[in-house]
């Protein structure tokens, strides 16, 4: 079952992905700081996927994506409208895509799909 | 499509009659109004009113079941029978920060709100539905037209399983409310005027209704409606009426034998001149013959009345006792208007009561409400009691105490069957009181001016001016002794 870290500080905005993507078959891990993320990679199992939402994080956000791409994690970056512009930043550190909140559901589970089937090949 | 002699009440049974019997069977009602006029307890009015073999469904989106219960028990409202869901966030949405931004609320709610709905809908099935406030279904809608479509498809999910269901809206300019107005098979708004709360029906589907404002009162019994009497279409009518008299002899010849059976007379003149006076001869005499009247005093204390009434040797004390009269001082902001005149319709209907005095017309607007309001009020109730063959007797106060002559500033005459005008002149630095009478619609009257005399006993009539040698004395000139 593939595996997607929820890189976000809202709790709301955890639960409400964790109820999208568990219901299409994955497992789904909350992360809300930098150090639960480095705690989360000690474990010998890598995520299949992750999604940073950069709201709230402030400055630790970037470390956070440098680990991502260091880990070989694809992610996606969920950003408000008025952020747009510094998270595109994250393209630097290796971010697949941005995506505007709110998100269509429908859309971001096929982005993930496909992000899911290119991993696999 | 429901069966419009289907009728199912409102569970208020004065509402009903303004929509002539109730709801119409599976139809779907927008209550509209702002925070506070009492619609979620029109709505717990409406779910109790369902008999013990149907059920009720409450959905909320704001208030908790114990509110709501605490609330309905607080006004006396029954709500054994109601099935409550609540849909509104608990506290942990706000201590654990359930708030979320990722996805739209119609794609992470609507789902699960419409399973909650769908579940509590199979297990009650519910004949009565009050969904508190369909405002909310609007957050969780992409845009308008969807949300109309949610709307529309909603209700009719409630009708195809026989409920009736009653829907509010929050009025706000930001968030009107007119798409359901029109999808609603009727619409009735409470709100507030400068005289009271009200109640009105706008839109009422395969039905006729009672239009215009009815005034409620939301307080320690709910929401209470008081709905304007409406005068009935067939008129009294005898061939040959009782009449009331004074039985002083001269004053009830001038009136031609006495004012009919009803009939709306008007006593009007000044301060102090004795208009109470002469509604209190009319009252007592028609205790004096068994008839039973009520009167209604808007400015003056009852113990000021029946002193005056006693040293006068008018007897209101005997019948007052014995049930034939009844006298009520009308407190101010005891009553609204409405509500007033369902207390002296039912006065009149349930114990016989013949002859209504209302003592006097301003101080009837300042206890009960604006004139403009207090005149329809005026109108409405005595072409009520009038059509049911109750006599009316209106005293007015006019307020120039000499001068040009008027009937009254307050153009209510027109609705007078009879009018008595009551006037002060002046002779030779010496006030003299003027009796007349200016109008009767069914009978002839002596159309000379008398003067008249309060005291010792009663009222007394004198001479008329002419024969005194006056005249011009309604023209607002001094009287000239010829």
């Amino acid at each position: 079952m593939p595996e997607i870290f929820l890189v976000m500080r809202k709790p709301g905005n955890i639960r409400v992905l964790c109820q999208a993507l568990e219901g299409h078959g994955y497992t789904c891990t909350g992360i809300s700081d930098k150090k639960a993320l480095e705690a989360r990679f000690e474990q010998p199992l890598s995520p299949d996927l992750a999604l940073v939402d950069v709201s709230g994080f402030g400055e630790s956000v970037w470390s956070m994506c440098e680990l991502l791409q260091h880990k070989d994690v694809p992610f996606i970056v969920l950003s408000a409208k008025q952020e747009l512009g510094l998270s595109s930043q994250t393209l630097r550190y290796g971010a697949a895509s941005i995506l505007e909140k709110p998100i269509v559901k429908t859309s971001l589970l096929k982005l993930i799909e496909n992000m899911a089937h290119a991993s696999a090949r | 499509m429901s069966n419009t002699s289907e009728r199912i009440s409102t569970g208020l049974v004065e509402l009903d009659p303004i929509l002539f019997g109730g709801f119409i069977k599976q139809s779907s009602y927008l209550i509209r109004g702002g925070p506070g006029q009492g619609k979620t307890t029109l709505g717990l009015h409406f779910l109790s009113a369902a008999n013990p073999q149907n059920s009720a469904l409450f959905i909320g989106f704001q208030e908790t079941e114990e509110q709501l219960r605490a609330n309905a028990k607080a006004v006396g409202i029954d709500v054994s029978n109601i099935h409550f869901l609540r849909l509104s966030p608990d506290e942990h949405f706000f201590t654990d920060q359930q708030g979320y931004d990722v996805f739209a609320a119609a794609d992470v709610e609507q789902e699960p709100l419409a399973q909650s709905i769908i579940e509590a809908v199979e297990r009650a099935l519910p004949t009565h539905v009050f969904i508190d406030s369909m405002t909310q279904l609007r957050f969780l809608s992409a845009d308008i037209y969807q949300y109309r479509k949610q709307v529309l498809s909603f209700l009719r999910y409630f009708r195809e399983r026989g409920a009736t269901v009653l829907f509010t809206s929050e009025l706000s300019t930001e968030l009107p409310d007119d798409d359901l107005q029109f999808i609603a098979d009727g619409v009735i708004t409470l709100d507030t005027a400068p005289t009271g709360s009200f109640i009105q029906v706008s839109k009422f589907r395969g039905s006729n209704f009672l239009r215009g404002p009815h005034q409620v009162r939301l307080g320690h019994r709910g929401l209470e409606v008081f709905p304007r009497p409406l005068p009935p279409k067939a008129n009294f009518s005898e061939d040959e009426r009782w009449r009331w008299n004074t039985d002083i002899e001269k004053l009830d010849e001038i009136l031609g034998g006495g004012l009919e059976a009803g009939t709306i007379s008007l006593i009007t003149g000044p301060s102090g001149i004795g208009k109470s006076t002469l509604a209190s001869l009319f009252v007592a005499r028609a205790a004096a013959q068994g008839r039973k009247a009520a009167v209604y005093l808007f400015d003056e204390e009852l113990s000021a009345l029946l002193h005056r009434a006693s040293s006068l040797k008018i007897n209101l004390k005997e019948p007052l006792t014995d049930g034939r009269l009844s006298i009520e001082q009308v407190e101010p902001l005891r009553y609204l208007t409405d509500e007033f005149a369902r207390l002296v319709m039912r006065k009149v209907e349930e114990e016989d009561v013949e002859l209504v005095v209302l003592d006097s017309i301003a101080g009837f607007e300042l206890t009960l409400g604006g004139s403009h309001e207090s005149k329809t009020a005026i109108h409405a109730l005595a072409k009520s009691l009038s059509r049911r063959g109750a006599s009316v007797l209106l005293v007015n106060e006019v307020q120039a105490l000499v001068g040009q002559f008027r009937i009254s500033e307050r153009g209510i005459s027109y609705l007078s069957d009879n009018v008595i005008f009551m006037r002060f002149m002046e002779v030779e630095g010496e006030l003299k009181k003027l009796l007349g009478v200016l109008k009767k619609r069914l009978s002839a009257f002596d159309t000379r001016v008398y003067t008249y005399e309060i005291g010792p006993t009663a009222l007394s009539i004198g001479a008329p001016v002419g024969k005194q040698g006056w005249q011009n004395v309604l023209g607002g000139q001094q009287a000239v002794h010829e």
